[in-house]
């Protein structure tokens, strides 16, 4: 019975996966969040030595539930370092396959002040008001640590139920962004260029959004995956991170 | 074996399901007759747009109701200003939602009754002088009631397997939003397999018995869903 679930939901999730694969060299599936910068990466490194890549865009979930069942993936950039580890308790890659490629950071934005605090947010806690949207913390990284920012400034009891929750940073971006709600927790990354209703939250306030990578290729294309990893983690990419609204691996010790 | 939030996301799931269903059918017993009674060159174009959520993505549907809904927009700003609270992630919502994406699932049943409804029957009444609240009480809703039940289990089901547009609409509320289909894809997402099996398990069992069981209530008023009242 569960077997023939598996096969139907996994037949479900593999057919309305985008897949796009044209022969390219390299095949690398990203967390939504992450993938306009490894985008911008994979360009550059196909520049650089001309080894082509096709990237394929899914929740870390969607993804790992893929790999799980022999999706042939090259790379698998997460947005959590929950699945890749997982992929590791499974022995589906070894610990060397596993690295942290970036940090995430998070952003407070609230559309009643054009630089807002954290003190507004507190104030907003205090007072009724409309919702606030943040990632489900469940599934998220981004919610894990928007939950545990507002557990720090012990807001949560205010304003747990106050919450709405996306099924990930960029619907909960997306709940602000069309106006349903004021106030939002959301990834920096997304709100990088915006100057204004942007607020940094620092990041002593929640456990770090660390995200993992795992190469999970094929034998015949691992050293190609191995190539294509090292000059994700290499410095000279590392320290482009902070244009798009992460930190890089180094400097970011817990 | 089915944890608390999930039973709430079931009891909420059928109450959402039940709700849609009944606004439908009283939605769709005087559209589908007023449609099956009207000669026009733009009828197709109304049946279109009712056939439109078929044709939709889900998520797309969802993606502008949820514009809809914010205040800044003209229905989120009425309901806000005549109810004082928030349309998107709400109960309402979802209802609203549910009932525009199920439309044509009421519809279409009811407005093929009517269209194969003999109307000699109500001709007959009509000379005999019955009025016509009682020819309907009496001789066009009998007649067409194996459709009518069609078309309320459709519905039920269609809601109750609904998802990209709650998914939109949502914002994932236990309690409020939180339906059977967004708890099983968090489990999904969460990893949480066992429990997605269970509560995917649950959603098969119960949508086989309701769809079962309304087909064999259509079979005893004889005829199949397709072709009846001839």
């Amino acid at each position: 019975m569960h077997k023939w679930i598996v096969v139907v939901l996994v037949s479900a999730i593999v057919a309305v996966s985008p897949t796009a694969w044209s022969e390219p060299s390299l095949k690398l599936a990203v967390a939504a969040n992450f993938a306009e910068p490894l985008r911008a990466i994979a360009t550059q490194y196909e520049q650089q030595s001309s080894v082509k890549s096709a990237i394929t865009v899914a929740s870390s979930g969607t993804l790992f539930a893929q790999l799980q069942h022999g999706a042939d993936i090259d790379v698998f950039f997460s947005a959590d370092r929950a699945r890749p580890q997982a992929l590791l308790e499974k022995g589906r890659v070894q610990q060397s396959d596993v690295h942290t490629y970036a940090f995430g950071r998070l952003a407070y934005l609230d559309r009643s002040q054009t630089s807002p605090s954290l003190n507004d947010l507190k104030t907003y806690a205090l007072s009724p008001g409309t919702r606030i949207a943040i990632a489900n913390p469940r599934l998220a990284p981004y919610g894990q640590a928007a939950q545990d920012t507002l557990q720090q400034l012990t807001l949560w009891p205010q304003l747990s139920a106050r919450l709405v929750k996306g099924k990930n940073v960029l619907q909960a971006y997306q709940y602000y962004a069309s106006g349903n709600v004021d106030r939002a927790l959301v990834a920096w990354s997304l709100v990088v260029n915006d100057n204004a209703h942007v607020f940094l939250i620092p990041k002593k306030l929640h456990r770090p959004i660390e995200q993992q990578l795992a190469v999970t290729a094929r034998e015949e294309n691992r050293s190609a995956a191995r190539a294509f990893v090292d000059f994700v983690l290499s410095p000279a990419v590392q320290s482009t991170l902070s244009d798009w609204g992460y930190e890089p691996v180094d400097d970011s010790t817990q | 074996m089915i944890a608390p939030d999930d039973w709430l996301a079931i009891s909420l799931t059928l109450k959402l399901a039940l709700l849609t269903s009944v606004i439908l059918l009283v939605i769709s017993l005087p559209l589908a007759w007023w449609l099956s009674q009207w000669q026009s060159r733009a009828k197709p174009i109304v049946q279109s747009v009712i056939a439109l959520p078929l044709v939709l993505p889900p998520t797309v549907l969802g993606f502008y109701l949820l514009l809809a809904f914010s205040p800044s927009s003209l229905p989120g700003e009425l309901w806000q200003s005549v109810t004082g609270t928030q349309l998107a992630f709400s109960f309402s919502a979802l209802v609203i939602g549910s009932v525009i994406y199920s439309l044509p699932f009421a519809v279409q049943p009811l407005y093929t009754a009517f269209i194969q409804l003999d109307n000699r029957y109500v001709d007959v009444a009509k000379t005999l002088g019955m009025s016509r609240f009682a020819r309907w009480r009496h001789i066009v809703l009998p007649l067409i009631k194996p459709h009518i039940l069609v078309a309320f289990g459709l519905s039920f089901a269609h809601t109750i397997g609904e998802f990209g547009v709650v998914l939109m609409i949502g914002g994932n509320i236990p309690g409020e939003t939180q339906v059977l289909s967004i708890a099983l894809y968090d489990h999904v997402e969460a990893l949480d397999y066992n429990n997605a099996h269970t509560l995917a398990a649950a959603l098969l069992i119960f949508s086989l018995v309701l769809l079962s069981g309304l087909y064999r209530l259509n079979r005893k008023d004889g005829g199949s869903w397709t072709s009846m009242s001839r």
